[in-house]
């Protein structure tokens, strides 16, 4: 059953239209794809979500499975030991395995914002300015843009990270971590910022963090997709492309789908949602900023490696050219 | 649908189209032209990004003011740019990202120039190369967002020309296709009917009304085809009735022509000028006219001096609208010819005379025929008047219609006196009723006879009067003739003749003179023997009545009757006399006593009860009788029939049908 979003625009639907004529001339061989994703329950995972819920991959002609992975790292494993086919990842996890392998690629940015990252403290830390972290307990996931988002707060604000001990964790575990005092903060992504702040109430402190770092989400695939399974990369990019204008045409149904999605309240939703961008791309920034980041993780120690790994190598256009070549901003 | 309606539904369809493409081809122009003016923000915005990047790039190496400068100008320009409202439609989706990413430039860079007055220890290092980053992500981003934006303007402008093209294109098509279309579907409704129309057209004009276009659509054409076929149909019906009313006129005027030449009058007609302008056959032949040449005859030389003379008195008022009827006489062949001429002006419409008709009719046979009868009727009256009768005619209405001369001679009356007078006021109520009787039998259809005495100059004389009914073919009777005879001199002839005579003629009885003789002889033999004698005195009851009814031959039947029966009453001996009329004496002679005489007065009633037939029709006819007895004085033949006669009156007093005696 196709279901259309009911206000798209012409261009859109004509768009839709041409795909699902597409889809009638070449539908037997479309009908078999099979992707396996590994989405991250992030507010920034909205696009997969939505087109899971309205059928969009199905109109791509694609069977999508979606197993849920608790952090970009996480997901990023399942790529690389081919329990899934895609993920979705924030930049931080790719330039953390970039280092390690490059049986992976980068196919897109489906999300943006700058709002995502929070850093949380316990009231009674003392820990009222940035300069206050100096000397506390921080607890991050390691490897990935919480490490990162804690890191460029402090080199922001002019505090040497070496000054504050992180506390490893897994970002399920945070809230009882700062609870049970084992660490003054949390470095930490929505929507696990929001249940803190939510259960500690005024026992905790959000730091202000603006300006500091945008994260983007991307879709990374394992490499040996490259070329063979192109066409179902841009089936997967073409439903992602829909979903987001499905978000941008109908807002409140997309903000109903990630209530349900995340299992959370309209709050947070209203919360999380005026910072996210949702614009399907690959970047030249992306590069910029997967670069940027590698050189933070030798400069400060986080990798061994002794060089920036070429993360162009990494990028693979071919099916987001195929898609919309106006989102391809990067040159190869 | 009426081809009018369609018409209009396909300028309002056009207008309608042209309406919708001029709409569509302007929103698509604004389109274009908005998506050009976005495409050009976007690359002022772009140029900025590039400008900035580069300066962001450049600043590290030295951390010149200069550079700071130039990349804080350049930042500025950019927001200003970015902040800058989309004229109108929907903002490009990703300009809020990236305004808030031109809000956080300043901060780093803010960050990174502090750090020109940091220790210049690792760790400002480290912080700068991590701030020249975050520059480089910000800033790169910034321009990858504004790159993108450039792009998607350029292809919404794309878009929009295509669209613009693709509507002028299409319009145009449809436009095309719409007005052919309906100039098709027009021509194919309004080609075939008025093709067909004009063929009616031409046959109409050649004559042949029985077209028919034979076009049923429901549009203007087929109301027009229909009100043709229509048309053609009430010409051919009006075209039809024109060609009966011409033959009927036609056969009209030969039956008149026919009528005019047979029938026995001399018609003209003369227009007002007196021009002869038509003459029937007769007046033709009779006037010797030519008929090729009706014209140049005018009345005068039409008629000729003569009768035209006659006429020409008249015309004028014919001429002023007056009908004359003149009477004329000519002279032809030496014989005198009597004309009735009629004039009658023909008057049209506006009252005003255009000529009249003349139609004369030849009198001269009737005048003749009139003339001899009149002769005839003078040669009748001259005979009637000097008849010695009266005659007259008394209509079914007892109008008096005719009396001859003898009216005069022997009544003193003048004929024309009586003449149309009711016979009533001509001779009184009473004989009028006397004479009703006769007078209605004879209406009646009987021819009737009777006659009278009456008393004219002082002298008596008798008339023998009959009435004969004057009876028409249908047998109606119309009046009756009364022919009144002098007879007085035949009635005293007879009465002398009878006073001679000893015997009644009619019923052999004695008469008045054998009866004085028997009566003188009886009386004396009466004093010899001494034994009386009676005398009877009788008449008929009614006899007038009788007579009146039956006529004077059913009277004589009853005399006869009447006599025989007396004379079987009575002996052998006995005398039986009739004196005059319906008078009879019974003289009885030899009686023992005078009773007897009684017993044979009732004998002679009894004798009298048997009926009467009259005609084959019983009648009842009674007697009163007078009786007188003799030997009671001296005795006079005079006396005794006195005597009888006033008991006999005195019989028809007590009752009649009886007898009574006259006693001393």
């Amino acid at each position: 059953m196709m279901s259309l979003p009911r206000r798209a625009p012409p261009a859109c639907r004509m768009r839709w239209i041409a795909a699902v004529a597409a889809s009638l001339m070449t539908g037997a061989a479309i009908a078999q794809s099979v992707l396996s994703l590994g989405v991250p329950r992030s507010p920034l995972s909205l696009p997969l979500f939505i087109a899971e819920s309205e059928g969009m991959f199905e109109d791509a002609g694609l069977r999508v499975n979606i197993a849920e992975c608790p952090t970009g790292q996480r997901c990023m494993k399942m790529v690389l030991d081919g329990s899934a086919d895609v993920a979705t990842v924030g930049d931080t996890p790719i330039v953390f395995n970039s280092f390690s392998s490059s049986d992976f690629v980068v196919i897109g940015t489906i999300a943006s914002t700058p709002g995502d990252l929070k850093l949380i403290v316990r009231r009674d830390s003392g820990i009222s300015s940035p300069a206050g972290l100096a000397g506390h307990k921080i607890g991050i996931v390691s490897g990935s843009t919480s490490q990162y988002f804690l890191d460029s707060f402090l080199l922001t604000h002019g505090i040497d990270p070496a000054l504050v001990t992180t506390v490893p964790m897994q970002p399920d575990a945070m809230l009882d971590a700062l609870q049970s005092r084992r660490v003054d903060g949390v470095s930490v992504w929505e929507p696990f910022g929001y249940r803190i702040t939510g259960a500690m109430r005024s026992g905790v402190l959000l730091l202000p963090t603006e300006g500091i770092y945008s994260v983007t989400f991307n879709l990374v695939a394992h490499r040996r997709m490259v070329g063979a399974r192109d066409a179902d990369l841009s089936r997967l990019l073409r439903a992602v492309e829909r979903a987001e204008q499905f978000i941008q045409a109908q807002p409140e149904r997309a903000k109903s789908i990630l209530r349900r999605r995340l299992g959370t309240d309209d709050a947070f939703v209203q919360w999380v949602w005026p910072q996210q961008l949702f614009r399907l791309s690959l970047d030249q920034s992306l590069l910029k900023t997967l670069e940027s980041e590698a050189r933070w993780a030798l400069r400060e120690g986080h990798v061994s490696g002794r060089a920036t790994p070429n993360f162009l190598s990494l990028f693979h256009r071919a099916p987001l050219t195929a898609v919309n070549p106006s989102a391809v901003g990067i040159s190869r | 649908m009426r081809i009018r309606t369609q018409l209009r539904l396909t300028m309002a369809i056009a207008f309608g189209v042209v309406l919708l493409v001029a709409g569509l081809a302007w929103q698509s122009v604004n389109a274009a032209n908005e998506a050009g003016a976005e495409q050009e923000r976007s690359r002022t915005v772009a140029r900025h990004a590039t400008a900035l990047l580069l300066l962001t790039q450049e600043y590290p190496r030295y951390f010149e003011e200069r550079v700071a400068q130039q990349w804080r100008e350049r930042h500025g320009a950019l927001v200003v740019e970015l902040s800058q409202a989309t004229l109108s439609g929907p903002e490009w989706a990703g300009l809020g990202a990236l305004r808030d990413s031109a809000r956080r430039l300043p901060l780093l860079f803010d960050r990174l120039t502090s750090l020109t007055s940091a220790p210049e220890v690792g760790f400002t290092a480290r912080r700068a190369d991590f701030l020249v980053d975050q520059m480089i992500n910000e800033t790169q981003g910034l321009a990858d967002g504004v790159y993108r934006w450039s792009r998607e303007a350029a292809a919404a402008q794309q878009t929009a020309t295509r669209r613009y093209e693709w509507i002028s294109v299409s319009s145009l098509a449809l436009l095309v296709v719409l007005l052919l279309g309906q100039s098709v579907v027009i021509a194919r409704r309004m080609v075939g009917p008025v093709t067909r129309i004009e063929r009616a057209v031409a046959a109409v004009e050649a004559g042949n009304l029985g077209v028919k276009v034979g076009w049923e659509s429901a549009d203007e054409l087929g109301h027009l085809a229909r009100g043709f076929d229509s048309m053609t149909s009430s010409l051919a019906e009006r075209r039809d009735e024109l060609r009966a009313e011409m033959l009927r006129r036609e056969a009209s005027e030969q039956r008149v022509t026919a009528i005019t030449n047979n029938i026995p009058a001399l018609i003209g007609y003369y227009d007002a000028d007196q021009r002869l302008k038509f003459a029937n056959g007769p007046a033709l032949q009779r006037f010797g006219l030519d008929a090729e040449k009706l014209d140049e005859y005018s009345m005068r030389t039409a008629l000729g001096e003569a009768l035209h003379a006659q006429h020409e008195s008249f015309v004028p008022r014919v001429l002023a609208g007056q009908r004359v009827t003149l009477e004329a006489e000519w002279v032809r062949d030496g014989h005198r010819e009597h004309y009735q001429s009629h004039l009658v002006p023909d008057v049209d419409t506006d009252g005003r005379v255009r000529g009249f008709y003349a139609m004369i009719f030849d009198v001269t046979a009737l005048k003749q025929a009139e003339e001899a009868r009149a002769a005839g009727e003078l040669r009748l009256r001259t005979i009637t008047d000097h008849l010695p009768a009266l005659i007259s005619y008394v209509d079914e209405h007892h109008f008096i219609r005719f009396c001859n001369g003898t009216y005069r001679s022997w009544l003193g009356v003048e004929p024309t006196a009586l003449i149309d007078k009711h016979l009533r006021d001509a001779v009184g109520p009473a004989l009028y009723a006397q004479r009703s009787g006769q007078l209605e039998r004879a209406l009646g259809g009987e021819r009737v006879e009777f006659e009278t005495m009456s008393i004219v100059r002082g002298a008596s004389r008798y008339l023998r009067t009959e009435y004969i009914p004057d009876v028409r073919p249908d047998g109606h009777v119309v009046g009756v003739y009364a022919l009144s005879a002098d007879i007085t001199a035949l009635k005293e002839a007879e009465a002398r003749m009878s006073e001679q005579a000893r015997s009644d003629s009619l019923t052999g009885l004695p008469n008045r003179r054998q009866l004085n003789e028997r009566l003188e002889e009886a009386l004396a033999r009466s004093r010899r023997s001494q034994r009386p004698l009676a005398l009877m005195f009788l008449d008929i009851d009614h006899f007038k009545s009788i007579n009146d009814t039956l006529g004077h031959k059913g009277g004589d039947i009853v005399l006869q009757e009447f006599a025989r029966r007396l004379v079987g009453s009575v002996r052998g001996t006995d005398t039986v006399a009739r004196l005059a009329g319906d008078e009879f004496v019974v003289v009885l002679e030899g009686l023992n006593i005078g009773l007897e005489a009684e017993q044979v007065a009732r004998k002679i009633l009894r004798s009298m009860t048997r009926p009467f037939e009259v005609g084959g029709t019983p009648l009842s006819v009674t007697t009163s009788i007078g009786v007188v007895v003799s030997g009671s004085g001296p005795e006079e033949a005079a006396d005794l029939l006195t005597r009888a006669d006033e008991a006999l009156y005195r019989a028809k007093r007590s009752g009649r049908n009886t007898f009574a005696l006259s006693m001393y």
